[in-house]
């Protein structure tokens, strides 16, 4: 094929070519309504919505407020565990210091070394300021 | 949130951010600006209206998946689009086994509302038609280079990156796609008024 036929060529393809693009389609308002819900979906699954958790503080229509508490303590298990340790450490408290410093001999040797003697400064100095 | 129905400059990048960051107006400003020339270049490569659209939400639902990972300035929404369209149309084609859509007078695009009369218009439908046929005679390769180069207009290096083939590879497949164009189309060109 010579220059000459080439350039022939191109000019008859570009004739064509032109008419082509003119024909170029527009995307009708269907495709174009099903790639934008396909965003949709797509960009929902980037950003899920909080799943909804509830949360005993926030409590639910119509409870009292001691509920709540009874609530957040766990419920009657929680309770009856709270209120036993509350128990066991108020009758030990109250009935058995001596039985409990039986079994720390070293408590009342350290405090048998202490030394108070700053206690006396302290009075000097008091003295001397209002003196 | 940013009006982008009024700010059409705003680049694919920054819509891409902004879609993966959740904006439901970023998706309408790209598909609106991309649609089309994915729609065009699918229906020159199959041939068929149905299956170019469906090659259009495929490549663009593709493009929205990929929007979290989306890399700034590594390529162009669009040369990424022309990529995965005419790769679908690839596979399309081969498990059509080359198969030539039918050319009823469905798979012919509306033309466009500015035609000069009603004379001009119909022969230049009849030329895109015939181009078009010429077009589906051509190996699938051929297609996709001449499509890209001289029917979507993009420059060679830009179709060689799509094609991801060397720019000399694209000037071969242009050349011989040419030829075969030609030869398909001298025929018609005196019923075309095309031979005076």
């Amino acid at each position: 094929m010579t220059d000459s036929e080439k350039g022939e060529n191109q000019e008859m393809l570009d004739v064509f070519f032109e008419a082509s693009r003119a024909q170029d389609p527009v995307p009708g308002s269907d495709l174009m309504a099903r790639i934008l819900a396909d965003a949709s979906q797509v960009q929902a699954g980037f950003n899920p919505a909080p799943a909804v958790v509830s949360h005993p503080s926030a409590g639910q229509p119509g409870q009292t407020l001691l509920s709540r508490i009874f609530a957040v303590m766990g419920g009657w298990a929680g309770a009856s565990a709270l209120t036993a340790s509350v128990c066991i450490g108020v009758l030990y408290g109250a009935t058995a210091p001596d039985t409990v410093r039986s079994y720390l001999p070293a408590l009342d040797e350290q405090t048998a070394e202490l030394d108070y003697s700053y206690l006396g400064l302290l009075d000097e100095t008091v003295a001397d300021l209002e003196g | 949130m940013m009006p982008l129905d009024t700010n059409d400059d705003i680049s694919d990048d920054a819509l891409m951010v902004l879609f993966a960051n959740g904006d439901g107006q970023a998706a309408s400003v790209l598909a609106y600006r991309h649609t089309g020339r994915v729609l065009a270049l699918a229906l020159r490569m199959l041939g068929d209206k149905a299956e170019a659209e469906d090659v259009a939400q495929d490549a663009l639902m593709r493009l929205w998946k990929i929007a979290p990972d989306w890399r700034q300035g590594e390529a162009k929404v669009s040369t990424w689009l022309y990529r995965v369209a005419s790769n679908l149309c690839t596979d399309r084609l081969r498990k059509q086994g080359g198969k030539r859509a039918s050319e009823d007078i469905d798979n012919v695009p509306e033309p466009k509302d500015d035609a000069p009369s009603i004379e001009s218009d119909l022969i230049a439908r009849d030329r895109a038609n015939a181009l078009q046929a010429a077009l589906e005679t051509l190996p699938v390769r051929q297609r996709k280079a001449v499509s890209l180069r001289f029917l979507q207009e993009l420059a060679n290096p830009e179709v060689a990156e799509i094609m991801e083939i060397s720019v000399e590879a694209v000037e071969s497949l242009l050349a011989r796609g040419k030829r075969g164009l030609a030869e398909a189309l001298e025929a018609q060109k005196m019923e075309l008024g095309l031979d005076t």
